[in-house]
């Protein structure tokens, strides 16, 4: 019968989940980060202290700025110049496949040696914007974009394929000299050309500086979810072998259920977790501990794929 | 390591006396910030590998904690205060990162199957738990691992998360509410 466990049989349980999770020392490259600190950290605008005289000429150059911005534009009666938006795919498309930049050219950057993603941007615009992203995927599975700048960015990213949106992400922050990765997917069932329209402002000047890309990356056919698998028959003092092929990668939950016991007729169970490897062939080895009869058992498997789809699947073996 | 004397000629030489005084400045700020961070280095990793159960992650994240500490580090008045200073920005950028995970759930898998357990361990118990917990959000997780990993008070977590302690205590129990109907469904009688 199933049933909730109580609080303090929670709490215990947390308790002891976390003790038994092993302890980590931080790997080489983070201890190097102190060694590449920038010189001079950036001081906040309170630890900075202005004569008074110093702060009102400062305030008036304020003033002059922004009378400077507002009125002159009106005086000359024209529009601000607003940055290209939407550019063709094809521009990102040839900058992405041809160009190759170091990640910060005008200011030092800080090297991570064991990023899980290793850029090799390229820069996109006249703004000092740098992307690397995944210019092919499966339907499937996921895609990274990591973008990065000497500037800190604020962007947000659309996967469109123009007829269709797949998903939107707003407020994805860059800071400066950082590169920040997304991963990013479509439907299943899309195959064919998508885009990643991603739109970067700078931070600090957000209506200067707006620009926007549609970067293009090919997407081909999900592959059909399919599982090989059986149980040879056995005798019940000879342990087991659950030998299965997946066709993606996941992550899943084995089940077998023994035949059920004569005296009792209740049928015991016994499960196991193993990791898929799209083709891989792959054995749970494992004795059964006691089988409480002979005939029929069942086996099925629950699996969880990269992008979180439930896949199922069930066979029989006989125990001997 | 280069002496103080030394650096101050450099830096009079080629900047100036008040050049030079910033840069002997900046050395000694870097000691200090150095010598507080790099004690909190593997905590805050362990820390954020909890709270992002991807080790990968958490390494960017202490990575990207430690360059917004030093960014910032002028604006700790008080250095006794730094480990919970430090842990905050882990925090912080820990539950960013768990919120831009809504976008795509992205789990890679490990390179090596895990041997096959004995279907009768404890083993089993644990898996269930790390699903459970995995399904919390952003904000319910870090308290619960803040709260039974790091074991701490709730008035500390409160201070870390920046939230009054009446918000940890029921996010807690939106935790654990949320915890417990979860192991039940996964058969927690069977499992125990």
């Amino acid at each position: 019968v199933k049933r909730r466990p109580t609080q303090q049989e929670l709490e215990e349980q947390l308790h002891s989940y976390f003790a038994g999770t092993p302890r980590l020392s931080a790997p080489p490259s983070l201890l190097g980060v102190l060694d590449q600190l920038p010189d001079h950290p950036a001081a906040s605008p309170s630890s900075v202290r202005y004569p008074v005289g110093l702060r009102l000429a400062a305030a008036g150059l304020v003033a002059v700025a922004v009378v400077a911005l507002i009125g002159v534009p009106m005086l000359m009666s024209k529009a601000p110049q607003v940055p290209p938006v939407g550019k063709s795919p094809s521009v990102g498309a040839s900058a992405a496949a041809s160009i190759g930049h170091p990640l910060i050219t005008s200011q030092p950057s800080i090297s991570r040696s064991q990023s899980p993603i290793q850029p090799a941007p390229t820069e996109i615009g006249p703004s000092g914007i740098y992307v690397d992203y995944s210019q092919s995927i499966r339907a499937d599975q996921s895609g990274s974009l990591t973008v990065s700048s000497p500037d800190t960015l604020q962007c947000s990213v659309v996967v469109h394929s123009g007829a269709q949106t797949f998903q939107a992400m707003t407020g994805f922050n860059v800071p400066a000299r950082t590169a920040q990765s997304v991963s990013f997917g479509v439907n299943d069932s899309f195959a064919g050309t998508a885009y990643l329209k991603l739109t970067c402002a700078h931070a600090n000047e957000p209506s200067r500086s707006k620009d926007s890309w549609d970067l293009p990356f090919t997407v081909t056919a999900a592959r059909a979810w399919s599982l090989q698998a059986a149980i040879a028959d056995t005798h019940a003092a000879d342990g087991y072998n659950f030998g299965y092929t997946s066709s993606v990668d996941a992550t899943c939950t084995l089940l077998i259920t023994y035949p059920a016991d004569t005296a009792t007729a209740v049928a015991a169970t016994s499960t196991a977790s193993f990791q898929a490897r799209e083709g891989v062939p792959g054995i749970v080895a494992n004795p059964i501990p006691g089988s409480p009869a002979t005939g029929s058992a069942t086996w099925h498997t629950t699996c969880v794929d990269g992008r979180g789809k439930t896949h199922e699947d069930t066979g029989a073996f006989g125990i001997l | 390591m280069k002496s103080m004397a030394h650096l101050t000629a450099v830096a009079e030489r080629s900047q100036g006396r008040e050049g030079a005084s910033a840069i002997v400045a900046d050395e000694n700020r870097r000691e200090v910030f150095g010598a507080l961070t790099s004690v909190e280095l593997t905590p805050a990793y362990n820390l954020a590998d909890r709270i992002l159960n991807d080790r990968g992650e958490a390494e960017d994240a202490v990575h990207e904690a430690v360059l917004r500490a030093w960014t910032g580090f002028d604006n700790l008045k008080d250095r006794a205060l730094f480990r919970a200073w430090f842990t905050r920005i882990v925090v912080n950028i820990c539950r960013d990162k768990l919120r831009r995970r809504k976008i795509v759930r992205f789990e890679p898998l490990g390179d090596i199957d895990p041997p096959a357990k004995d279907p009768f361990e404890h083993g089993l118990m644990r898996e269930a738990i790390g699903r459970a917990i995995d399904t919390l959000s952003a904000e319910q997780r870090i308290v619960v691992v803040l709260r039974f990993w790091n074991d701490l008070p709730v008035n500390d977590i409160a201070r870390i998360v920046g939230i009054p302690a009446g918000t940890v205590k029921w996010r807690l129990h939106a935790a654990g509410k949320h915890l417990r109907a979860a192991l039940g469904d996964a058969g927690w009688e069977d499992s125990l």
